[in-house]
């Protein structure tokens, strides 16, 4: 089948990202109208009521963006590092072991300030996912996707039960985590973006980057290395941006699980595995998904709204489930 | 008393596509039959619905000339007994607790195992020569002693007829000859009838004394093995061309297959 | 021959364990402070652990015995978060009476179960892809219920920790006959089955052979595990880790050579009781039972990985 050519791809992404953007900025418990929207961005009439609701919107869809391209691109390079379809952050345990450590620093260290959320998420999460890495290539098989998948739940069952020892002596600890470990966009502020926005470009532009190691590394590790690739070293990096790309989101939203697993899937189907167009692409559909989750659980959630992190597991989890299904028996 | 299996015109198959064609079938009691047939033959679906893990889409399996349909399934498990291929042992279990599930059909509702059962338990293992393994873990034995339990789990349920879905599949050429010498044993002293398929075709003649051939969900030939495997028929079987000559050991037909290689004329 | 010799050992072990959980009971009730009015809350609530022990027990070890698997447990593969979810649904939102909130999570269970099982089935079954399709259901429903936790309990976090854990805590009394009934009743069908399901353990094409139904004996015992998952669920909340422990540990201790229904109903039980006493006295905090026996599965739940992966079984 020949795929479809990567530039129409790119501007539909492009121009589902424009619609779900205004969605969201426009829709919600109250309707606002595009000349609203304007006035926000221009900085008139700021004390509408309209406006201000727009200004409300803006951050958290600003967050979305950023959030959602970060998650799918962490799929991808997750999914490449481990050669393994359903790799991602949710099923490798990061997000669980990134809420470990942020549990530990406010339980243990009374840690406040956001940035240090997000160096104990990227530690945490680092750990977890090579812990869980390890387990699975354990045995004669390697990392078959089965044992990623168990490795990967087995290690949050862990680390949640320990998180629960943590959180149970200390009520108000467990108040904060409880609505936390729920992940959503909706709490997000100018600065948070701001904070995480050179961490996370940063790590895109690396893996961008390393897109044609990465379509080495696809083949297997015996024609990589005689090809001349320098294997660790490309895992390393990719695992790394992977992780922090995760982790960063992670600490400001909440686990959002099934983002990085669903889409780099459906965009490898649409555009194959050229890294260059995935990561791009994967990030342009990644923030659409985000938002536009958002934007429904908004609507299906009213008169509150239902948190982007339970969206997308509810629109992952069935997707795994299909990816499962499409799977090969053989490499189950 | 023997037990008389009949295949009566039948026709099986997944779906719309049939494997067997009316295929009518005899088996003959108190002997060792074998069914020949290349890949895709139709010989495992023959065994399957004679042991009704497949159901004919026409026609009907009789034992003693009744439907099997019409049977009550305990009391056909007490009849016709099957080793089926690839089988799977729940983990960690004993060989002598794999054996006694075999007594299932001859097991009273939530009753212990009675002294009959701990009988045929006993002889089964005595018979494939496991005794000196009941403690073992099935895990932890070869494959040709593995191969011996499962023979002897069908035997523990002391059918008149087996099945063997290709017993030697896997093993090397010694626990081949072991195997089938214990079926010819308990063939010899039991009279118990032996249907098998076999891959292999000199020991196929060698240790049948019928041999059914299939081809394309047919059966093409049946008889003595020395009716059966002629080289027209292991032409016609199997599409090769073959030299027929004795087995010295024991007079029985033994092919030799041709390749366009061959050297010497 | 030694298999009688080794029947009457393994009874023997049943006795012991049987001692044990009677044991318990009476050390749940009567340590520390006695008056009568303490016993009105201990005597149903050592009642519940014991009876929502055997349930999960029992449960756990029928689903990874018939799928020859000890991953497969039904806390894994997303039954009991199926069940867990409806209960939880009926419980906060729509304020329904205990017993009725049991029937409808068992329902909930046996379609989750079905639909677990239809999905995962493609041309042929596979095991594997039964327990990845589970942990996707899995996913879904702890999203499901964390949502309705969140919305409903917003300060009520003993209510939230029962729904996530597992708590004795505030046991409804009036629920206990019942289950305990439901218990009764399941167990003797499972036992029943015991001699079909031995012969299921070896393969399906043994079973028909041996005359074993096959259809109805798996269903019959799908079903009575997923009864005994909601009614306990419906009186504890979703106790972490007992139904996928009590199987792997009756079998460690009575050989695997049975079905280990009765051991490892009483290995639940034991489990439970002791979860829920050293939870609430000995620990330097009270913590609510499936914490306690959360963090005894996680580590087991490693070790059965790294032990399966050694052995080439995943």
């Amino acid at each position: 089948m020949s795929k479809l050519k990567p530039y129409y791809i790119y501007i539909i992404g492009i121009l589902i990202l424009a619609l779900s953007i205004v969605i969201s900025i426009t829709y919600g418990v109250k309707s606002v109208g595009l000349s609203d929207v304007v006035d926000a961005i221009l900085n008139r009439n700021i004390d509408a009521y309209n406006v201000s609701v727009v200004q409300a919107r803006i951050p958290r869809t600003l967050f979305g963006l950023v959030a959602g391209a970060s998650l799918s691109i962490s799929g991808v390079l997750m999914q490449s590092v481990t050669r393994n379809p359903i790799a991602d952050p949710s099923i490798l345990g990061v997000n669980t072991g990134a809420s470990l450590f942020i549990v530990f620093g406010i339980a243990f260290f009374n840690i406040q300030s956001k940035l240090s959320y997000v160096g104990l998420a990227f530690v945490g999460g680092m750990i977890t996912a090579i812990l869980v890495y390890k387990l699975a290539s354990s045995g004669y098989s390697g990392p078959t996707p089965i044992k990623l998948a168990i490795a990967g739940a087995a290690t949050s069952i862990a680390l949640s039960s320990i998180i629960n020892i943590i959180l149970m002596p200390n009520s108000n600890v467990m108040t904060t985590y409880r609505f936390w470990q729920i992940g959503s966009i909706g709490g997000a502020s100018y600065e948070d973006i701001l904070l995480i926005m050179p961490i996370t470009i940063a790590s895109i532009i690396v893996s961008l980057l390393l897109s044609e190691n990465l379509n080495i590394l696809l083949l297997s590790d015996e024609a990589a290395i005689s090809l001349g690739l320098n294997l660790n070293r490309t895992r390393l990096i990719a695992a790394f941006c992977g992780v922090f790309l995760c982790a960063t989101t992670t600490a400001l939203a909440g686990p959002i699980s099934f983002v990085g697993l669903m889409v780099p899937h459906f965009i490898r189907l649409v555009i194959g595995s050229n890294h260059i167009h995935l990561i791009i692409c994967s990030g342009l559909y990644g923030s659409s998904i985000l938002i536009l989750s958002d934007v429904l659980g908004r609507i299906l959630g009213r008169p509150g709204e239902l948190e982007s992190g339970i969206m997308t597991a509810l629109i992952g989890a069935p997707v795994f489930v299909f990816i499962i299904r499409k799977a090969k028996v053989q490499s189950l | 008393m023997s037990n008389s299996l009949k295949a009566n015109n039948i026709s099986v198959g997944y779906g719309n596509g049939n494997i067997l064609n009316d295929v009518s079938i005899h088996i003959p009691e108190n002997k060792i039959s074998v069914i020949l047939g290349s890949n895709g033959s139709g010989k495992s679906t023959l065994l399957k619905t004679f042991c009704r893990l497949l159901t004919p889409n026409e026609g009907t399996i009789t034992l003693n000339d009744t439907s099997l349909k019409c049977i009550n399934s305990k009391k056909i498990a007490k009849t016709i007994g099957l080793l089926p291929q690839n089988l799977t042992a729940p983990e960690g279990i004993k060989v002598a607790e794999l054996v006694s599930r075999g007594r299932y059909p001859h097991r009273k509702f939530l009753s212990p195992l009675s002294a009959d059962d701990y009988k045929a338990i006993n002889e089964a293992m005595c018979a494939m020569k496991i005794t000196e393994l009941a403690d073992r873990s099935i895990d932890e034995l070869s494959g040709g002693q593995r191969q011996r339990v499962f023979i002897a789990l069908a035997l523990a349920q002391e059918t008149d007829i087996l099945f063997l879905d290709e017993p030697t599949t896997y093993l090397d050429i010694a626990y081949q000859i072991e195997i089938l010498d214990l079926l010819k044993e308990l063939n010899q002293t039991k009279k118990t009838t032996i249907v098998m398929v076999l891959h292999d075709i000199n020991l196929s003649s060698k240790y049948g004394d019928y041999i059914f051939a299939m081809k394309n969900g047919h059966l093409l030939k049946e008889g003595t093995p020395n009716e059966v495997i002629t080289s027209e028929n292991i032409k016609e079987i199997y599409g090769i061309e073959s030299v027929v000559v004795s087995d010295p050991l024991s007079g029985s037909p033994f092919i030799i297959p041709a390749s366009s290689h061959d050297t010497v004329q | 021959m030694n298999i009688r010799k080794r029947n009457q050992i393994y009874v023997l072990k049943i006795a012991l364990l049987f001692a044990m959980v009677i044991g318990l009971c009476f050390l749940t009730l009567s340590y520390g402070e006695t008056n009568n009015l303490i016993m009105q809350f201990r005597i149903p609530r050592t009642t519940a652990a014991l009876l929502c022990g055997i349930a999960f027990g029992m449960a756990g070890n029928v689903f990874q015995s018939l799928l020859n698997n000890p991953l497969a447990s039904p806390d894994i593969i997303g039954v009991s978060s199926g069940s867990t979810a409806a209960a939880v649904y009926c419980i906060l939102f729509m304020n329904l009476n205990r017993n009725l909130v049991s029937i409808i999570a068992t329902l909930a269970g046996i379609f989750i179960a079905a639909l677990i099982y239809r999905i995962s089935y493609l041309n042929k079954f596979s095991s594997n892809r039964l327990i990845l399709v589970g942990i996707g259901f899995q996913a879904f429903f702890s999203a499901l219920i964390n949502w309705m936790i969140m919305k409903a309990a917003e300060y009520d976090v003993p209510t939230a920790m029962r729904w996530m854990n597992g708590n004795l805590n505030g046991i409804v009394t009036d629920s206990l006959p019942f289950l305990g009934l439901v218990v009764f009743i399941c167990f003797i069908t499972i036992i029943a089955l015991n001699h079909g399901m031995q012969s299921l353990l070896i393969g399906e094409q043994t079973a028909i052979i041996h005359g074993v139904n096959v259809n109805l004996t798996r269903t019959l015992l799908i079903i009575c595990s997923v009864i005994l998952i909601a009614f306990a669920t419906a009186v504890s909340g979703p106790i972490s880790s007992i139904a996928f422990l009590s199987g792997p540990i009756a079998g460690k201790l009575c050989g695997r050579n049975h079905s280990n229904i009765i051991s490892s109903g009483l290995v639940g039980a034991i489990l439970v009781l002791s979860g829920d006493f050293t939870g609430q006295y000995l620990l330097f905090t009270r913590y609510p039972v499936g914490v306690v026996t959360g963090i005894l599965g996680a580590p087991y739940l490693i070790y059965l990985l790294i032990s399966q992966n050694k052995k080439g079984k995943l």
